[in-house]
C-alpha cells in the first residue's frame, strides 16, 4: 500500500525553492493557479521508497503576514490547510533574515524540516555552519544541508522526508549532518539509516 | 586641527554612499513600519546604502541586501557620527 504525503516548499524569495521542486517533482509537476487568485500554484509528485509524496512550491515570503496575494497564499496553506510537513527553504549566507520566517512556522507548530541551501555559496565566503547548535536553538528542528542549483542533497532531502514521515512528531527529532565540503549527508540518529 | 565627532541625523536618501549608519527613527505607519521590520529594519539596526543612482537604493543590512524605492528610503532616519 503506498501513502501519499503532502508536503510544501516555504520559504523567502530566492532561496532555491523552484530549484528544489524541479529537482524533487522532475517533469512530475502541473502550473495553475491559486483558486480565486492570479498568483501561480506549482504542485507536483514523486515516489520515494514506496511512498507518494506531493509538493506544492509556495511563493516567496518574507513572514507569515501577508502583504501581498501571493504571500497571503503561502500563509494560508501553512496556517489554514496544514500539509503534512512543511519543508522550510533557508538561504545560509543570509540566516539572520531567513529564520524570521522560521520562527514564525515553528509557532504554528506545523511540523517542520529546514534546508539550508546554497551551500556552495557559504563555502565560497568561509561561513560555517553548526547544524547541531542550529537544530538545538529551533527546539530539535531536522535540517539537511544542500547546493540544490549543482544538485548536491537533494538525494538526501528526498531520504530526510520518507525519514520523517515514518517516524513521530518531526520537531523532536535532532539532526546532525556530516561537515566536510562535498558531504551533504544528514543522518537520523534514532534509526542510524542512511 | 581637532577632529570633531557629531552626530547628524538625515534621511537614508541623503546619507553619505558606503557610510555606516544607525536607522533611529521610522516616519512610517504601522504596516509600512511592519513590513520593513520584517525585512530587517528595525529601530536601531545598521544599515550602509551600497548603490544609488537617483531612483531607488540598494542597501545592506543585517547579512543581505534588499532595494528600496526612493519615497520609502526617505522614510527611515538615519545617524552616523561625522568624523568616523
Amino acid at each position: 500500500m503506498t501513502d501519499t504525503f503532502r508536503v510544501a516548499l516555504a520559504g523567502n524569495p530566492n532561496t532555491g525553492k523552484s530549484t528544489i521542486f524541479n529537482a524533487l517533482t522532475g517533469a512530475n509537476q502541473h502550473v495553475g493557479n491559486w483558486p480565486g487568485k492570479t498568483v501561480v500554484r506549482r504542485s507536483g509528485w514523486f515516489v520515494h521508497r514506496d511512498t507518494t509524496f506531493e509538493v506544492v512550491d509556495l511563493p516567496g515570503t518574507y513572514s507569515l503576514s501577508a502583504f501581498s496575494p501571493d504571500e497571503e497564499v503561502a500563509r494560508d496553506y501553512i496556517v489554514r490547510t496544514q500539509p503534512d510537513l512543511v519543508v522550510n527553504v533557508l538561504d545560509v549566507t543570509n540566516l539572520e533574515r531567513n529564520l524570521y520566517l522560521t520562527a514564525q512556522i515553528l509557532e504554528t507548530n506545523a511540523p517542520l524540516l529546514l534546508v539550508l541551501n546554497m551551500q556552495d555559496l557559504a563555502l565560497r565566503r568561509g561561513y560555517r555552519v553548526d547544524y547541531e547548535k542550529l537544530s538545538q536553538l529551533l527546539g530539535g528542528v531536522p535540517i539537511v544541508p544542500a547546493a540544490a542549483a549543482k544538485g548536491d542533497g537533494i538525494g538526501a532531502l528526498r531520504d530526510m522526508l520518507w525519514h520523517l514521515l515514518q517516524h513521530v512528531v518531526p520537531n523532536e527529532t535532532p539532526i546532525n549532518s556530516l561537515p566536510g565540503e562535498n558531504d551533504h549527508v544528514a543522518f537520523c540518529p534514532h534509526c542510524r539509516a542512511l | 586641527m581637532m577632529k570633531s565627532h557629531n552626530p547628524s541625523i538625515c534621511p537614508l536618501t541623503m546619507a553619505p554612499l558606503g557610510q555606516d549608519v544607525r536607522l533611529c527613527q521610522l516616519c512610517a505607519g504601522r504596516q509600512m513600519a511592519h513590513r520593513l521590520a520584517e525585512l530587517g529594519l528595525t529601530p536601531g539596526v545598521c544599515l550602509r546604502v551600497v548603490q544609488d543612482a537617483g531612483g531607488p537604493l540598494l542597501i545592506s543590512v543585517r547579512d543581505s541586501r534588499i532595494a528600496l524605492g526612493r519615497g520609502i528610503a526617505s522614510k527611515l532616519q538615519v545617524e552616523w557620527m561625522t568624523g568616523d
